[in-house]
């Protein structure tokens, strides 16, 4: 839902709600009632659940997850001016969003993910407020990568399925596919945002 | 005539509903987890409490304005 009309959902919400509570009195009569219904359930509850899906699809841009501190080496990796840093690859030459950058990469990440997911994220942000934060380079996913977040643009592509990396074991890709080898293994797509090194690494200037 | 109680329980669904309804908004001001908090844990269960309030009142409401069977006056007689 575009975000004016939105603001002008809440904004309506808002007026009625008003209106009821400044003048209780037009509750008397049936019309009035009616009215209370539509301004005190009705057009609160759509709101609260457009506000919900606004917020949730918010929440897969690239600024919410660099909002916080911590994060922000991470999006300066996106930036590194090497292609063997296979992030920053991904993001330069638009094979992923780059307005959804962090998400279409981390599918199953915080909010989007399962219930412990979920938690995760919340105990993120206490420690982001309330706990030590930790240096960037120390921050390690709770779960190896799944291979998952890589298939679902790679698989069956032509580029991916007959690359000589690729085809040099026959048994890689199936073992890729199966999810037994990752992607990101030793001597494969190892190096992806590696924030402990970027002290030394030059930033590509992107002219948009 | 409805009771003022019903009102006053609709003034203060009414708050607790703009409330939330203004913390909502406010949360989108910012793209932060934060604001995204804000709404889960203080704008939406103010706006659910107000609705439930609502609720309850008009379940609890007498109805005192439903048409029933009233006391009939009838007809006077003349006598004398």
């Amino acid at each position: 839902m575009p975000s004016s009309l939105l603001i002008g959902l809440f904004a309506i919400a808002l007026v009625l709600v008003l209106l009821i509570g400044l003048r209780p009195r037009l509750t008397r009569s049936r019309e009035g009632k009616i009215l209370a219904f539509v301004a005190l359930f009705i057009v609160p509850a759509i709101a609260a659940w457009a506000g919900f899906s606004m917020h949730m699809d918010r929440a897969q841009s690239r600024e919410f997850c660099l909002s916080c501190h911590v994060m922000s080496d991470f999006g300066k990796s996106l930036y590194v001016d090497d292609p063997s840093y296979l992030a920053a690859r991904h993001f330069q030459n638009n094979r992923v969003p780059r307005d959804r950058a962090c998400y279409t990469c981390h599918t199953d990440y915080t909010l989007f993910g399962g219930v412990k997911s979920k938690i995760r994220g919340l105990r993120h942000l206490q420690v982001q407020y309330l706990g030590t934060i930790p240096k960037p380079a120390d921050i390690k996913l709770y779960e190896p990568y799944n291979n998952r977040e890589c298939l679902h643009c790679h698989l069956g592509a032509r580029r991916f399925e007959e690359s000589s990396a690729h085809r040099r074991d026959p048994d890689l890709l199936n073992t890729v596919k199966a999810g037994r080898r990752s992607c990101l293994s030793n001597g494969c797509h190892d190096i992806v945002h590696e924030v402990g090194s970027l002290k030394d690494a030059t930033f590509w200037k992107s002219s948009q | 005539m409805e009771a003022p109680g019903i009102e006053r329980r609709i003034k203060w669904a009414s708050s607790m509903v703009a409330a939330g309804l203004l913390i909502q908004l406010l949360s989108f001001l910012k793209l932060h987890p934060l604001a995204f908090v804000a709404f889960i844990a203080l704008g939406v269960p103010l706006t659910a409490g107000g609705a439930v309030l609502y609720l309850i009142s008009i379940v609890a409401a007498p109805h005192a304005s439903v048409p029933g069977p009233g006391p009939q006056i009838l007809p006077s007689k003349n006598v004398g």
